[in-house]
């Protein structure tokens, strides 16, 4: 009795059942990935990062990722914004221009640090969103088969692979450890903030007694399935079925060289004509204009 | 005899977070010194009913009380733990402590019981349970699987709960193991007046040590009863995907020739056997 | 031809004071299906360990004597050698699963052996199909029950071909239902495969309807070697091992007992259905 799920669930979180994205190679999408989280990096300007924001958002809602799930990282969004701005405001930068917005006491809400800190805080928010499109539609083998036709040694893919595996079965065991802890009478809700910090010290005990004789069977496993781990078997090159599997197709090419003619196209403008720094940018001569008429 | 409930469970639900439900609908009444055993296949809810009944897991629906308090809205949960206890699988799921005596000694020092009460507790529960004091300053760690069985019930023991839950205490045990382990709760339950409730897959062990069973299926009570009376319920059992013992299969393939279908013991077998051949008794 | 042979074969862990193996000597011949029972911590792991090359490869202590497979000496293999002789199961289906899914696991002992990625297909293709696990194949670790994922784990070990099967003890953590589809995937091993299966386990009553002899290892040592149908006929020898013998055998030895004819007590439930009915037709 099969449940149809709208969901399936990944070790970091959930992503679609069914989604447009799984026709792309897993390259593909690794690739779409770093395009639009570290391409924002490049970008000071604000309005283009909100524009790579609302793209994504738009392919968040395309792919079928559940949006009500990004609610979850509100506080987060808060808390980073807030953080960066109370850091741009007590050590501001270039304070020469003397654009002061508002004072508190003896210290100034200076315009130039004001414009830094938001184009340093839309990046990271697109960088995260990046992110969670990236793990909302892919599940782990899929993140795995494209770090290697990337070109990654077998090596480091399968242990990439392992850590994941083992974060899996790490997780189940603290679960089962706090409702243990819990049978014996542990009230966590009744702990101070250093009281939970010093339990969750001793769940260490458990989740390592649990590692180590796990390790030990895991490796025997290995062992057994004739694993050696050089990337070579019998001096030929090791054959890798799921990447022989999945081909890039023409969509997946044509996608891929789009996405790094325009990353190039982008790194460009940035480093030699300089249209996304951050004086340059529009949103920021718009605000200097209004609020001090220069 | 009339015993008192010590456990009254009454139109419990439990959903998951995600809204699929894991025990729809269960009520039933346990007594004092009952020996009982949850059985069912993976997934037919026998594990989240016995998590329920200890506050592990908060029921959706229904009111479960065990020793008249309310578990579901208890804000308490310290004397709740004082009157059921769960021992998990895995013992080393359970054992957080860096030496044996801190151990059996870590839930009485949840409840802030005074250190000097703490000791004679761990003292009485590592003897009831059959951990020398010589080996309290050692690390559970490095105990064999069987020992490290024993400090997770002692640690337990130490809240002298009136009710223990043992999930599957014979998983991966040899027939020696877990005889030892089934006498040991056999005399929790006989000489020290424990309510247990076992949880587990070996028909063998529920014929040979339960006085009720609770068969479970798609998160319901498919029946109860004494062992001879569920095991003799071949149809329902085939529903709930459960096995009778090996000797009671037989005594259901000979029912044509005589012998009763609630046979569990191959002694009771042969007797019957006895009278069936006409042999002479006491031969 | 003999598949596997062991002369004198004494091993110690290190740090243990009394040897695991006490002086082995045991020969299976080719296509048998051998069933080893015996007490925890007697040595049976250590014993099918042994064959498969774990032990000295994978742990420190002494070892003396000769483990033969096909009459080459295991430990003159390397680990791909060895597993494309010898493919074990292990009793956790966690710790064996390491990829983060059903192709992925079944495929990833395949690259180890060096298939090529055609015939890796292939196999895949057969092996699901054969053990019944064609829908899972997509599925990661967290979404399979423990009797899904040791189902898996004795796929990817069958699509390797190997000539000797070793399962240990590979239902000790499954539910019933489980372990029946892994008693079904043996029967399909013994029955369709060309294949030594040498199976650990504590499940006596199921193991007496697949195996053609038993070995009962008992404080390092074989105590008994033999077919299955009369390796019960000294049936107090076989409880004084720390052997949970089904109670329809037992029944079956008492009733024999007190008619004392001196007939042979069969061991499968069928039989000793058909023998009881017959007893007391004939008693009639």
């Amino acid at each position: 009795m099969e449940q149809t799920r709208k969901m399936q669930r990944t070790i970091i979180g959930y992503i679609p059942a069914e989604s447009p994205m799984y026709a792309l190679h897993p390259v593909a999408r690794l690739i779409l990935f770093l395009a639009t989280g570290l391409l924002p990096l490049f970008i000071e300007a604000p309005e283009y990062n909100v524009l790579f924001i609302i793209i994504i958002f738009f392919m968040l809602k395309y792919s079928h990722v559940n949006l009500s799930r990004l609610k979850i990282f509100l506080p987060m969004m808060i808390t980073v914004g807030i953080i960066i701005n109370l850091t741009y405001f007590f050590f501001p930068i270039n304070t020469e221009e003397g654009l002061i917005i508002f004072s508190i006491g003896r210290f100034n809400a200076h315009f130039h640090s004001f414009m830094w800190a938001m184009s340093i805080y839309i990046r990271i928010i697109a960088l995260l969103l990046a992110s969670i499109f990236y793990f909302s539609t892919n599940r782990e083998r899929d993140i795995l088969v494209g770090f290697r036709t990337l070109g990654f040694p077998f090596i480091v893919s399968y242990f990439f692979g392992l850590i994941l595996r083992s974060a899996g079965i790490f997780l189940e065991d603290y679960a089962i450890i706090r409702e243990a802890e819990q049978a014996r009478g542990l009230d966590v809700r009744n702990l101070s903030f250093g009281g939970k910090v010093k339990h969750f010290s001793m769940y260490l005990v458990p989740l390592f007694t649990l590692s180590i004789r796990k390790c030990e069977d895991i490796s025997i496993g290995l062992f057994s399935k004739g694993t050696e781990l050089s990337g070579k078997v019998d001096g030929k090159k090791r054959p890798d079925y799921l990447k022989h599997k999945m081909k890039l197709q023409r969509t997946d090419k044509w996608i891929i060289a789009t996405i790094i003619a325009a990353s190039l196209a982008v790194v460009y403008f940035d480093l030699v004509v300089d249209s996304f720094s951050l004086e340059n940018a529009w949103l920021y001569r718009t605000l200097r204009h209004t609020w001090f008429n220069l | 005899m009339e015993k008192s409930k010590i456990i009254e469970v009454k139109d419990l639900v439990f959903c998951y977070p995600d809204g699929t439900k894991a025990i729809e609908d269960i009520s039933i009444d346990f007594y004092d010194g009952e020996f009982i055993a949850f059985i069912g296949t993976n997934g037919c809810g026998k594990t989240t009913f016995s998590k329920c009944l200890n506050g592990i897991l908060k029921a959706t629906s229904g009111t479960i009380k065990v020793n008249g308090i309310d578990v579901v809205h208890t804000k308490d949960c310290t004397e709740l733990v004082k009157n059921i206890g769960y021992v998990f699988q895995n013992p080393d799921h359970q054992l957080f402590n860096n030496n044996i005596y801190d151990e059996i000694a870590y839930a009485p020092r949840n409840l802030r019981i005074p250190e000097d009460e703490v000791k004679q507790r761990v003292t009485e529960a590592a003897a009831i349970a059959g951990v020398t004091p010589e080996v309290f300053e050692e690390h559970p760690f490095f105990q064999v699987k069987g020992i490290r069985q024993r400090i997770a019930i002692a640690s337990i023991l130490s809240l002298r709960p009136k009710v223990i839950i043992v999930d599957e205490p014979t998983t991966g045990q040899d027939y020696k193991q877990s005889i030892e382990v089934m006498e040991f709760l056999k005399m929790l339950n006989e000489k020290h007046g424990h309510t247990i409730i076992i949880i587990t897959h070996e028909m063998d062990i529920v014929a040979e040590y339960a006085k009720r069973v609770v068969v479970m299926t798609g998160g319901r009570v498919l029946s109860e009863g004494s062992v001879q009376e569920v095991f003799a319920q071949t149809e329902l059992l085939e529903k709930a995907n459960i096995k009778p013992p090996q000797v009671t299969r037989l005594a259901q393939r000979l029912e044509s020739v005589g012998f009763d279908n609630n046979i569990i013991s191959p002694e009771k077998m042969f007797e019957q056997w006895r009278q069936l051949a006409k042999q002479p008794v006491g031969k | 031809m003999n598949a596997i042979e062991i002369k004198d074969l004494i091993w110690r862990y290190e740090g243990r004071e009394t040897p695991a193996l006490k002086g082995i000597n045991l020969e299976i011949e080719e296509n048998q299906f051998i069933g080893v029972i015996g007490p925890n911590e007697a040595g049976k792991t250590s014993l099918v360990a042994a064959i498969k090359g774990i032990i000295p490869e994978n742990y420190n202590g002494i070892y003396k004597g000769d483990v033969k497979l096909f009459g080459k000496l295991n430990r003159d293999s390397s680990p791909r050698e060895l597993a494309r002789t010898v493919g074990m199961v292990f009793a956790d289906p966690d710790a064996q699963f390491t990829s983060m899914s059903v192709e992925e696991e079944i495929s990833f002992g395949l690259e180890n052996i060096g298939c090529d990625v055609e015939e890796i297909g292939k196999r895949l293709e057969w092996v699901c199909k054969l053990t019944n696990i064609e829908g899972l194949l997509e599925k990661p670790p967290y979404d399979l029950s423990g009797g899904q994922k040791q189902r898996v784990a004795i796929a990817s070990i069958i699509a390797m071909k190997p000539k000797i099967i070793i399962l240990d003890e590979p239902t000790s953590m499954l539910d019933p239902i489980s372990k029946d589809m892994v008693f079904d995937l043996l029967r399909i091993m013994k029955e369709q495969l060309n294949l030594t299966v040498i199976v650990v386990e504590h499940n006596v009553e199921k193991l007496v309807e697949l195996a053609d002899k038993l070995i009962l290892v008992h404080d390092g040592q074989i105590e008994k070697y033999g077919a299955t149908e009369t390796f019960f006929d000294d049936l107090d020898f076989i409880s004084e091992k720390s052997i949970r013998v089904p109670g329809a055998i037992k029944f079956m030895h008492m009733v024999n007992a007190s008619r004392n004819k001196g007939e042979h007590s069969p061991i499968q439930l069928e039989e000793i259905e058909k023998t009881v009915k017959g007893y007391l037709k004939g008693d009639e």
